[in-house]
């Protein structure tokens, strides 16, 4: 009987957090960009997440990718996934002491997590006179609520970073990324709590006939937050079960 | 008297089929064809990131790094001092050419594959530098050829940086090759890694694709490719007029395949085409290209002997030392390096030299132009 009441529960937890998801997208895998396009005079600001890229649990399909709304696409990152800050002050920036954890979605592919990039290359560089720059104007949502820092950085073939955008001394016009027309970058982007992350940033660019242009954006990211009581209690019930399945098979 | 004529032309142009030095975005493509059952390997340019639209066959292209600091426009970096970086077999200090993993504008060499979605197999991969449970495409070194000047042994490797800094090292040869020297992608993605290469030269690089099938789980790998990375301005030189396994032998210094006398190095060193037959000398004054010219002119009343050449700037670190000598006999020993020269601009890479004898050209004196490969450049 309890077995069965937790297994109940268990299946409860699961359909609540497919529930609060169900407005948006959740990218938990593969590749996709923070995409800066132009359409009709405007910039076109979206998530392009490429095939293969995993939405919702499901691999897209489509040769074409599949295109979303910024903050319409959640890209997640487990609480188990975090890395220990590392030692010296080049990674201050960071706003957490040596061996904190950090959760990163990171500037190389790790199969596990979203691999996200700056992508511009719809865009042809003779229609743009100048890169594009997308400067943080505002951070908000849970994790930053609770004091969550959040940065963007690469690291260089030796390891060394160099950091574009990052919180932890307030955000200012130097908190940004440039990004030429038809260029593609990765970076690392990280966060020091768990929760949701809404960065809104202001991208500018000048078009080479059209004159200066801009459009604001909001995306969101996810550092999932450790599971509930609750949810350890259903978890636990699911580990019982697989304990006496695999007991009985033995047997 | 046709026939041997008709083949002669047939044998120059094949000698004439040169590699594209690709200086952009590219991607090495190890694609599964389920319909044959066949892996293919190309590489992708041009275009869009996630969709170059040039393709060539590896065997076509060369990948190549410029010897310039990498604070200059280059490729060329230090070896740092911290030991997880030893991999990479350079001296802490040593040059270090690294095609890198994020875009400088030049050579940006990644992997991509594009399959049907559910192609490869989701499995557990024990493998530390990445477990996890994906759909893998593995890579595997099977061998680096080396053709240069350099002593000792170069080196390859491919690694990546990762958000905390530390390196995951996918490939090295400085340890040998073995069943590590290989390189996890999944499915459907585009990646990029830092390639480096620790001596000026041609790079063969073979790799070999492989995978577990979703469909019955089978394993199924390709044939070996061989991608090819000119490092260095000579290096680079030899992959734009020989291609393939060419470069090495055809394309090798010392070669000299359109068979008019003059080696690859001196065909490089004087502007000349080496799959073109040629024995002109540059035009006095004006000539951007052509062996050195030798003549005797009066000179303030005196016959005197002069040598005029194009050279190579020493900024492009062309890996060549000219060296102009006279001489009264030929003998050996006799060979002077004497004279005065004046130097003409050419362009950015090209510079006229005119070296006039200090001795007078009575009763006989010789010139020469003597051209050295480096086995290295002191910076």
């Amino acid at each position: 009987m309890k077995i069965q009441k937790l297994a109940i529960l268990a299946a409860a937890s699961v359909a609540i957090s497919f529930n609060s998801a169900s407005a948006q997208a959740i990218w938990t895998a593969g590749h996709g960009d923070l995409g800066i396009g132009y359409d009709a005079g405007d910039l076109d600001l979206h998530v392009h997440l490429h095939t293969g890229a995993t939405v919702d649990n499901v691999a897209i399909t489509d040769l074409d990718g599949a295109e979303y709304a910024p903050g319409d696409a959640l890209p997640q990152i487990p609480f188990a996934k975090s890395l220990a800050r590392p030692p010296g002050e080049t990674w201050d920036f960071f706003g957490v002491s040596s061996g904190q954890p950090v959760w990163i979605f990171p500037q190389t592919e790790d199969s596990e997590l979203p691999f996200i990039g700056f992508g511009a290359e719809e865009l042809a560089p003779g229609d743009w006179s100048t890169p594009f720059t997308i400067t943080l104007t505002g951070l908000a949502g849970s994790g930053a609520t609770a004091g969550g820092k959040f940065s963007v950085y690469q690291t260089d073939i030796f390891g060394t970073p160099t950091v574009s955008i990052q919180t932890t001394d307030g955000i200012t016009g130097a908190d940004a990324v440039t990004l030429a027309a038809g260029g593609h970058a990765h970076y690392n982007i990280a966060f020091t709590q768990p929760g949701i992350y809404e960065a809104t940033f202001h991208i500018t660019g000048n078009h080479t006939v059209d004159g200066a242009k801009s459009a604001d954006a909001t995306y969101k990211f996810e550092v999932v937050p450790e599971p509930a009581s609750f949810a350890l209690l259903a978890l636990g019930g699911g580990a019982f079960l697989l304990r006496r399945w695999r007991t009985s098979k033995i047997v | 008297m046709k026939k041997p004529l008709t083949f002669y032309l047939l044998l120059v142009c094949a000698k004439a089929l040169a590699a594209d030095l690709i200086t952009s975005h590219v991607d090495i493509r190890f694609n599964y064809q389920p319909a044959t059952d066949t892996w293919n390997c190309l590489l992708r340019y041009g275009g869009t990131f996630d969709n170059p639209s040039i393709e060539a066959g590896p065997e076509t292209v060369a990948l190549p790094a410029r010897d310039l600091l990498s604070t200059a426009f280059g490729e060329r970096y230090l070896q740092p001092p911290s030991a997880a970086y030893a991999f990479t077999g350079a001296a802490t200090g040593s040059p270090l050419w690294i095609l890198p993993q994020s875009d400088r504008g030049y050579t940006w060499p990644g992997f991509a594959n594009v399959q049907a979605v559910g192609t490869f197999l989701s499995y557990s991969n024990s493998d530390p530098r990445v477990n996890a449970t994906a759909k893998w495409l593995k890579i595997r070194l099977i061998g680096v050829e080396y053709s240069g000047a350099a002593t000792g042994l170069p080196q390859f490797s491919l690694w990546t940086t990762g958000s905390g800094g530390t390196p995951t090292v996918w490939m090295a040869t400085a340890d040998g090759i073995g069943p590590t020297d290989c390189y996890f992608t999944t499915e459907n993605t585009h990646s990029h890694l830092n390639w480096g290469f620790t001596a000026l030269g041609v790079y063969r690089v073979t790799m070999r694709s492989s995978a577990y099938l979703a469909s019955d789980s089978s394993f199924v790998e390709g044939t070996d490719q061989t991608v090819t990375f000119a490092i260095g301005t000579f290096a680079a030189w030899r992959a734009t007029h020989f291609s393939g396994a060419d470069i090495v032998t055809l394309g090798d210094a010392l070669s000299n395949p359109d068979a008019d006398g003059s080696s690859n190095l001196l065909e490089y060193a004087f502007n000349t085409d080496p799959n073109v037959p040629g024995t002109t000398m540059m035009l006095a004054g004006t000539g951007t290209a052509g062996l050195p010219l030798v003549r005797v002119e009066n000179l303030g009343g005196q016959d005197r002997l002069t040598v005029e050449f194009v050279r190579r700037k020493s900024s492009t670190n062309p890996q060549i030392v000219y060296a102009p000598e006279f001489s009264s006999t030929l003998a050996t020993g006799d060979w002077q390096a004497m004279g005065t020269s004046t130097v003409t601009s050419l362009d950015a890479n090209w510079e006229r030299v005119k070296v006039t004898d200090s001795v007078a050209a009575a009763p006989r004196r010789f010139a020469r132009v003597r051209v050295t490969l480096q086995t290295s450049i002191s910076y």
